[in-house]
């Protein structure tokens, strides 16, 4: 064995290696500072492993970035476990690297001899934050992709070079596949090597100290530490503390968060950095700052500290620089905190962020329905499943073209509660069972904002509620809603709901509708009778059937009522004579104002049919209507 | 490192022996935390890297081709109609199928070859046109009798049987069903370098 060990030391010098750190000793002064230090190691050797086999599934384009990232996240096996792991180890490196910055500012550890490890410890630390912010932009999600934004714009306000920086740093004018294979490589190359560049020039730097000024030499031995075997086992402890920590966080939150793949095209209002960025983005939203400029929040101000925290050995070399050194950075650290927790509280605070940041959610959550569904992603990207989905789509034109009349729940589709009623049904339950019964029987209630709504500058006032058809809901209201007659009511809810075509219609009982469909035309119930039945004014053809009954003129035409077919027809000319007729109707044509995809969207998202993760439980919630 | 219990009124033997024993315990604590630590982020990375062998069966296996919404058997893809062979020759066609691969969905592409060949009315036999060896694409021979695989000469005679010792087995012969004027194939890969014919699922 020792000779063995001889011949591996002759050859290699690993056994005199491990016999200089056992002879170690530290200053029990310095315990805490060497502690972080080598926090600091293992956490990034925590950051280099995940990263290194994130690579090996992670794919740097604008239509894999995001895909790759899923597959990770939510189809391989423990990849949401690694991931996360990357994730919150990025978190608390940040956070070890704060701490021990502060702590060699209070131990003024950067006075002589140690300046130069001081300039390599500022090196570390700055690509340290390099690599926390390339990384969260590489997954391509929207926050990803505003904050790469966010970071090439502030490249671009750089003086002189900033243009040009900023389109190398993009590959090219606009941001794409170029801008994500240079952040990845930021990412995994740049940075981790001028991070192994200067830990090897530290630790050199840190070897030479402890040559030139052995700690035994100037500090009694009762004073020092013994590296091995005890400033290593708390150095191996905390590491398991800190490395349970992270699993912890990861098992909460289950995993680093995953938002929608990003689409350049669309506004996100949820845009925020990662948690220790948010300092720098509260800053330069701050009003004398926007004032000033993008250059001089993001660079001048950060340069101006930067070149403070350099001259640290300069400044500190008398006691009065030393407390300056301390207060300056207790400043800094002070607004930093103040800021981060500023925004934290105003975003807590702002309605308009936390519909934002709900509706950045609810993306996010159908991405991956849509991604996890069995038609798959396309070769095109995520983004293709998101831009022809009617649910995520049909809100946002909903909101832009018709929220400003009809209200959706009470809100604008998107969430944005709505002040008042609007002067229009409010139509988040068309077509509904619900629906064709308020119709029947409350006319006047579902209708009541519309005494506001305007046609040609003149309110219309009661022309839907003091029509014929409010008219006739209130006559019946009682008899249909008599309890011998809720068989009857049923039916005819049921024959209506029939007409849609919606998915789940196919499923209603055809005894039911066709006890619907008499009473359209006779108006017989069990306990009573129509005044007049539908079709005394209405013209209508009832599916299956190959003639109409009624004839066109006096109210709507009801040929598949609630059906998208119907309600394209509608929406393109609400004013045509088989609708409401130009008297009564107040609503303007879209027929050129939405493209016949926008228009297919929207109509797909009012009557629900579009992709659902589970159809089984929609059928089952749709059944007991019976 | 002195702790008050251990404070004997001489300096016996045993007090030399413990601090060397406390020392063996703290290494030992040392050394186990440290290595228990560092290998939590390698298991979790080798999990994510193992993943193709630790993914369930039941999703369909990446790379493989999944059933098309076809009006045949299930598992058969549509491959050419029957007016398209001439009988005794076999030719080539292209095999299209929906495919997986990782995060993306491929819809009718092709996923491979199958040698056709009409033996009879309504008779067909199907190859898969990759060489039993190291999967290269065998074609078939100027005179139209027997395969050539281009890479290693492997040679098969008109009933895809091995003629040299270059291919470890026969060319891969396919199950097919016609329904009226179209042939369906089964496609499947098999290993390629041994000698028992063993699907890759």
């Amino acid at each position: 064995m020792n000779s063995l060990l001889s011949w591996l030391d002759d050859r290699t010098g690993l056994v005199s290696v491990a016999k200089e750190f056992a002879r170690w000793s530290i200053p029990s002064s310095q315990r805490l500072r060497h502690l972080l230090g080598w926090l600091v190691i293992f956490n990034f050797l925590v950051l280099l492993i995940t990263g290194l086999f994130l690579s090996s599934t992670y794919s740097p384009s604008s239509q894999t970035a995001w895909e790759s990232t899923f597959y990770i996240q939510h189809i391989m096996a423990g990849g949401w476990i690694l991931r996360g792991l990357h994730h919150f180890a990025s978190g608390s490196m940040v956070v070890l690297l704060a701490v021990f910055f502060l702590k060699i500012v209070f131990d003024g550890a950067y006075r002589a001899p140690r300046e130069v490890t001081y300039l390599t410890t500022l090196g570390l630390i700055l690509f340290t934050m390099g690599l926390a912010h390339t990384g969260y932009l590489l997954p391509w999600d929207q926050r990803g992709f505003a904050a790469a934004d966010v970071f090439t714009n502030i490249a671009g306000s750089a003086p002189v070079i900033g243009p040009y920086l900023q389109q190398i740093i993009q590959g090219g004018n606009v941001k794409g596949h170029q801008t994500i294979t240079r952040l990845h490589f930021l990412h995994v190359a740049v940075f981790p090597m001028l991070i192994f560049i200067f830990f090897v020039l530290h630790v050199a730097l840190l070897k030479r100290l402890r040559e030139r000024h052995p700690a035994t030499a100037t500090v009694p031995a009762k004073k020092l530490i013994r590296f091995w075997p005890d400033q290593l086992m708390t150095i191996s402890l905390s590491s398991l503390v800190l490395i349970g920590v992270l699993f912890g966080l990861v098992y909460t939150f289950h995993g680093a968060h995953l938002f929608s793949a990003a689409d350049p095209a669309e506004p996100y209002s949820a845009a925020r950095p990662e948690w220790y960025f948010l300092f720098l983005f509260r800053f330069l939203r701050t009003p004398i700052v926007e004032h000033l400029g993008l250059a001089f929040g993001a660079i001048h101000v950060p340069t101006m500290i930067a070149v403070v925290i350099l001259l640290f050995p300069l400044i500190g070399r008398s006691k009065a620089g030393y407390y300056f050194n301390i207060v300056f950075s207790c400043v800094v650290f002070a607004g930093i905190i103040g800021l981060t927790v500023m925004t934290l509280q105003e975003d807590a605070a702002s309605k308009e962020y936390q519909a934002a940041y709900h509706q950045a959610e609810k993306q996010a959550e159908r991405a991956t329905e849509l991604a996890l569904a069995p038609a798959g992603i396309p070769v095109q990207g995520a983004l293709t499943l998101l831009r022809t989905d009617p649910l995520l789509q049909g809100p946002k034109i909903y909101a832009s073209r018709c929220a400003t009349c009809h209200p959706w729940d009470g809100h604008d589709g998107l969430g944005h509660p709505i002040e008042g009623k609007g002067v229009a049904p409010d139509l988040a339950n068309f077509g509904t069972r619900d629906w064709m019964k308020a119709v029947l029987t409350d006319f006047e209630v579902l209708f009541a904002s519309t005494v506001n709504a305007k046609l040609d500058g003149e309110p219309i006032g009661d022309a839907f509620t003091g029509g014929d058809m409010a008219a006739w809901a209130k006559d019946h209201k009682d008899v249909l809603l008599k309890p011998e007659n809720a068989g009857d009511l049923n039916a005819l809810l049921e024959f209506f709901y029939a007409q849609t075509g919606r998915p789940d219609a196919s499923l209603t009982n055809a005894d039911l509708i066709a006890k619907g469909r008499d009473m359209i035309e006779f108006g017989e119930l069990t306990n009573g009778e129509f005044e007049t039945t539908c079709i005394d004014c209405h013209q209508i053809q009832p599916v299956g059937e190959d003639k109409a009954l009624g004839s066109v003129g006096t109210a709507p035409v009801l040929t598949r009522y609630g059906s998208k077919e119907w309600l394209k027809a509608f929406i393109a000319k609400p004013g045509d004579k088989a609708h409401y007729g130009t008297t009564t109707n107040a609503m303007p044509d879209f027929e050129t104002q939405l493209s016949a995809d926008e228009m297919d969207l929207l109509v797909r998202w009012m009557t629900q049919d579009y992709y659902k993760a589970k159809p089984a439980e929609v059928k089952a919630v749709a059944a007991p209507a019976e | 490192m002195s702790s008050p219990e251990q404070q004997p009124t001489t300096l016996t033997d045993e007090t030399a022996l413990a601090a060397p024993r406390r020392d063996f315990v703290k290494g030992a604590i040392a050394i186990g935390a440290g290595l228990t630590a560092i290998s939590a982020p390698i298991i979790a990375g080798a999990t994510v890297f193992l993943d193709p062998l630790l993914r369930s069966k039941d999703t369909p296996a990446d790379g493989q081709a999944t059933d098309a919404a076809s009006a045949g058997k299930p598992g058969y893809v549509r491959v050419a109609s029957l007016d398209s062979l001439a009988k005794g020759e076999p030719k080539l066609f292209k095999v299209f199928s929906d495919c997986t691969d990782a995060w993306n969905c491929f819809h009718d592409v092709p996923v491979g070859g199958v040698f056709l060949k009409l033996i009879g009315p309504q008779q067909v036999i199907a190859w898969n046109s990759r060489c039993p060896h190291l999967g290269c694409s065998v074609e078939t021979t100027a005179g139209g009798e027997g395969f050539l695989c281009p890479c290693h000469m492997g040679k098969f005679g008109p009933d895809g049987e091995r003629i040299n010792e270059i291919s470890p087995r026969d060319l891969d012969q396919l199950d097919v069903d016609i329904v009226g004027n179209d042939v369906w194939v089964q496609f499947k890969n098999y290993r390629q370098g041994i000698s028992d014919k063993v699907e890759i699922s």
